[in-house]
């Protein structure tokens, strides 16, 4: 069995590639991308090739969960700089991006059309159906997991009502709620010490 | 509905990647915030967005590509994706070099105790989106202006979803399979 490159003898040029190959190919057959990719990265980096650690995979993930936008992302820019630094980090990510970008142009280019018949209508129906029951099972897990004081619920109801009642812009309360988290916490902190 | 701008397209992306945190379902509420009802009717939104779940690959991201295609076809679907990757990209580079200090920073720990709290509530609101026009006769937002019709409960939807539901808690299949399952439903009941 030929033994792989360990990340010294890899060229730059031959890790950016194997990072684009790597998330291109997980990127193509998961679904609903980020933490689903987790065990794959795991099989490749660390225990294929030995490019990364046990402990750095651990601390991509505590990182990862603390940045914003698309979780999939994440990984492949922090995974990319660590093997590759800025280099990696953009092949990695366009790996990610690779396959359904074009999955997708090709879907919405053939299939436009057909979207608008009465058929497609009614399958629609149906999936809008499914779909909502999937967002709110996975809500109400999302809710057992972190809604746990008054303080969390208040906040989850503030959010539900600034959408759907009074059409707030949701960028803004979601740095409002990045404020009320830091005066809360220091608030609560403060209240200790007092004690 | 007015056509969207280029650039008001290209910017709700790049705020939604800058301010999404969570992932996933966390990015939808967001997307339809902005997108609806100024360019985008609701149920056509929740199209697009159950479609980029049938796809393989990260649900912002497809939302982004089928979004950006149907606006503005190639080159909206290009600038899109990439509106919506670049912050991600950018703010996990950048955080990759200061690791140690971004890892156990507690101010970032506190602001993101409150954004996930709310994020819980926003995301109930995707929920209701998708009900309206399946689960639901019309849009629950439409309550609180003056006259409108209460909406009602539409058996066909109150079937797949309960279907759905219970195949979800009984095997968890994967997304793809019980989207298609649902579909399949959908293309039976509503044709009766």
């Amino acid at each position: 069995m030929p033994s792989e490159e360990n990340i010294q003898q890899a060229s730059l040029l031959k890790r950016c590639l194997v990072l684009f190959e790597v998330f291109a190919s997980i990127s193509a057959v998961s679904l609903g991308g980020g933490l689903v990719m987790l065990p794959a990265m795991n099989r490749e980096f660390v225990e294929k090739r030995k490019w990364l650690t046990n402990d750095d995979m651990l601390d991509t993930v505590a990182i990862m969960q603390s940045l914003p936008g698309i979780i999939a992302v994440n990984m492949s820019s922090l995974i990319g700089s660590k093997i590759a630094g800025v280099p990696g980090a953009i092949a990695g990510t366009l790996g990610v991006i690779f396959p359904p970008f074009v999955t997708i142009l090709l879907i919405a280019y053939c299939l436009t059309n057909f979207f608008n018949t009465p058929a497609m209508i009614n399958v629609f129906k149906g999936v809008r159906a499914g779909v909502c029951a999937l967002i709110l099972l996975s809500a109400i897990q999302l809710g057992k997991k972190i809604l746990k004081g008054p303080f969390e619920i208040t906040m989850a109801v503030i959010g539900f009502l600034s959408i759907l009642v009074f059409n707030f812009n949701v960028i803004l309360m979601i740095i409002l709620a990045g404020i009320a988290g830091l005066v809360y916490k220091a608030l609560m902190a403060k209240k200790q010490i007092n004690n | 509905m007015p056509e969207p701008s280029f650039l008001d397209l290209f910017f709700i992306f790049l705020k939604t990647g800058a301010f999404t945190f969570g992932g996933g379902y966390a990015m939808i509420p967001l997307l339809q915030a902005q997108i609806v009802p100024t360019y985008l009717e609701g149920p056509e939104m929740s199209n697009l967005i159950a479609l980029a779940q049938m796809t393989p690959g990260a649900v912002g991201l497809n939302t982004a590509t089928y979004v950006g295609y149907s606006e503005y076809s190639f080159i909206g679907a290009l600038c899109c994706t990439f509106a919506l990757t670049f912050p991600c990209f950018a703010i996990a580079t950048t955080v990759s070099f200061f690791k140690k200090a971004f890892q156990d920073n507690k101010y970032v720990k506190n602001a993101l105790f409150g954004i996930r709290a709310m994020v819980v509530g926003m995301i109930l609101t995707a929920v209701l989106s998708f009900a309206d026009g399946s689960v639901l006769t019309s849009s629950v937002k439409n309550l609180w202006k003056k006259g409108a019709a209460l909406p009602s409960f539409c058996w066909q939807g109150v079937v797949i979803f309960a279907v759905i539901a219970i195949i979800e808690l009984k095997w968890k299949l994967n997304t793809i399979l019980s989207i298609t399952i649902a579909g399949l439903l959908g293309l039976a009941l509503f044709s009766l």
